[in-house]
């Protein structure tokens, strides 16, 4: 497959990397030049006031980075969630145990926390990409929208200067890890948050104890677009997103300084970015799929 | 550390959007009146006011750590004091392990209660019905009620640690004070020793004083009111007149709970629950569930 895939992440200053909350899972893995021809990206982020939370993301993206169907759909988006859910129990168990065995029982003031359960944001992206498509095939804009239907609108006319598509992708999301889509040096997505302005405390979180399908079914957003040749997608947790939209608002270009990024460079760069750049202090993590 | 302050579409920074975190904490001052006069009881109920301030205190404090919590132990996102005023004037109204201590991590205060005792709360069943079920009740500070009402030599003794508090936390966001009495201070006008309190500032705004008012007056509980047209008495209206108005974010947080709150609402609760503002702060990611 024409694409590279590289993972960045970083914990939140002040906190150590046994704090970082946020998660993230990539198939087949990171590389220069991914195998075969599926890509699946999910990354969550775990609520700063929840316990476990980084227990719950690892989870979430472990099952939503091979659960196919979740990002097409909202109802199987549900149903792998509350799987997860399913097993949570089995989980705090676990951790319940490994605190006696370590002479360090819960406290008071842990216990409302575990009973409440853990919460966490999560997108999982999923991509396809096959033979170079041919350049009277449909091509359409990867504009966000609720609904997956099937990208199957034939386009009348194509621009010859429009890069040649060769896959697509979908992608699901609860809370404000973004999903952005670069094309032709412009944003040509921004999902499930386009403004700068939308990001709070209080985002839709999955909870590791719920049980009812309907709230996840009505707060989880579906898009899908095509993948084309020199594309970039970019999967983000709030603190980048927030970063990446309000440069994008400003006039700039944030996709060409996370393009130019390398693992080497990608701490200090944060480093510098949250002094003096914008990028407020929480755990970061980028996916950055480039498309060749 | 980094600067992490909101600024508006004009570039002015924010008031009170500086962050709250361990490497950038703020502080509660919880000033709590143990004169002789919070002997009495609230209306037709056995508890005293002295009772009631110790029982909210309590459940702040707890609220407090609970927030604060996370599977290595209560983070440190907040400094708590506790002073009393009464008979033996301003001191730190923390008893056993921490007796002494005017302003100490939430983490210690955490592992610290003097006893937990058990409560009994009711819940829903998840069959339509309610059960009981027994949930920890931590207690720091009991009822005390004794001698004059220093209330003015409480918000100096504040004033003077949040000034050494501020020195080393310039940037912060500002220390909040809460006072909780019936409100008879006895050794001169609160007015103006809460107004060299709140005078005092970090670079993201001013202190922050808030008042829950015991009284035995009687009437409607009121919350977070924009005007004291409706407060029953000179005791309420002075301690009204000496709180803060809540900052914007507050206010959302505070209209989300409680009918009536405004712009111009101020930090004050007669006779009803201030347990609320301790959510009114961002520590990070709230975690709620979806509804």
């Amino acid at each position: 497959m024409r694409a590279s895939l590289i993972a960045y992440w970083a914990a939140k200053e002040g906190s150590s990397a046994a704090e970082y909350e946020d998660a993230w899972r990539v198939y087949p893995g990171p590389a220069d030049e991914l195998p075969g021809s599926w890509v699946a990206v999910a990354v969550a982020d775990g609520a700063t006031e929840s316990l476990l939370a980084r227990y719950w993301a690892a989870m979430m993206v472990d099952e939503f980075a091979v659960a196919r169907g979740s990002a097409c759909d909202a109802r199987s988006f549900a149903e792998t969630a509350l799987a997860l859910s399913d097993r949570w129990p089995d989980v705090v168990e676990s951790y319940m145990a490994e605190r006696e065995k370590a002479a360090r029982p819960l406290r008071w003031y842990e216990r409302p926390g575990i009973e409440k359960g853990a919460f966490a944001t999560l997108l999982t992206l999923q991509m396809k990409i096959d033979t170079p498509v041919e350049a009277d095939e449909p091509h359409d804009d990867a504009e966000p929208h609720d609904d997956a239907e099937p990208h199957d609108d034939a386009e009348p006319h194509v621009d010859p200067g429009i890069p040649r598509v060769i896959g697509d992708w979908r992608s699901a999301a609860i809370g404000d890890t973004c999903l952005f889509h670069v094309r032709d040096g412009r944003l040509q997505a921004a999902f499930p948050l386009s403004e700068s302005g939308s990001f709070g405390t209080s985002p839709a979180l999955l909870g590791s104890c719920d049980t009812d399908p309907g709230p996840i079914v009505d707060h989880v957003r579906l898009a899908g677009g095509t993948v084309a040749e020199g594309d970039d997608l970019f999967v983000c947790t709030d603190a980048m997103a927030a970063w990446f939209l309000a440069r994008t608002e400003e006039g700039g270009k944030p996709w060409e300084t996370l393009r130019d990024l390398n693992e080497m460079g990608f701490a200090e760069w944060v480093y510098e970015a949250r002094r003096t750049g914008g990028l407020h202090n929480d755990d970061v993590t980028l996916v950055h799929i480039d498309i060749w | 550390m980094s600067d992490m302050r909101t600024s508006d579409t004009k570039g002015a920074p924010v008031p009170y959007t500086a962050e709250i975190s361990r490497t950038n904490p703020s502080c509660f001052f919880f000033l709590v009146d143990q004169s002789a006069s919070m002997i009495d009881p609230i209306g037709d109920a056995r508890a005293s006011k002295a009772d009631v301030v110790a029982d909210a205190l309590n459940r702040l404090l707890t609220e407090l750590a609970i927030r604060c919590a996370k599977e290595e132990g209560v983070r440190d996102y907040f400094y708590v004091s506790v002073l009393g005023y009464g008979s033996r004037s301003v001191q730190s109204a923390f008893r056993g392990e921490l007796q002494g201590h005017d302003l100490i991590p939430i983490s210690q205060v955490a592992d610290h209660p003097l006893r937990v005792d058990q409560r009994v709360r009711k819940t829903p069943d998840g069959a339509g019905g309610v059960i009981e079920v027994k949930t920890d009740f931590p207690v720091w500070v009991e009822a005390v009620a004794n001698g004059a009402t220093p209330m003015c030599g409480a918000l100096a003794r504040a004033t003077e640690l949040i000034s050494a508090w501020i020195g080393e936390h310039p940037r912060g966001f500002p220390p909040i004070v809460l006072n909780l009495t019936d409100g008879e201070a006895n050794d001169g006008d609160p007015i103006v020793s809460a107004g060299q309190l709140t005078r005092l500032r970090t670079d993201d705004g001013p202190v922050l004083l808030f008042n829950l008012h015991i009284s035995d007056q009687g009437g409607a509980p009121i919350t977070f009111p924009a005007d004291s047209s409706s407060l029953p008495d000179v005791y309420a209206r002075s301690l009204f007149d000496m709180s803060s108005e809540l900052p914007s974010h507050m206010r959302e947080y505070a209209a989300s709970n409680h009918d009536g709150v405004r712009e111009g609402s101020r930090g004050f609760v007669y006779n009803s629950d201030i347990v609320s503002l301790v959510q009114f702060l961002d520590i990070g990611t709230r975690a709620l569930a979806l509804r």
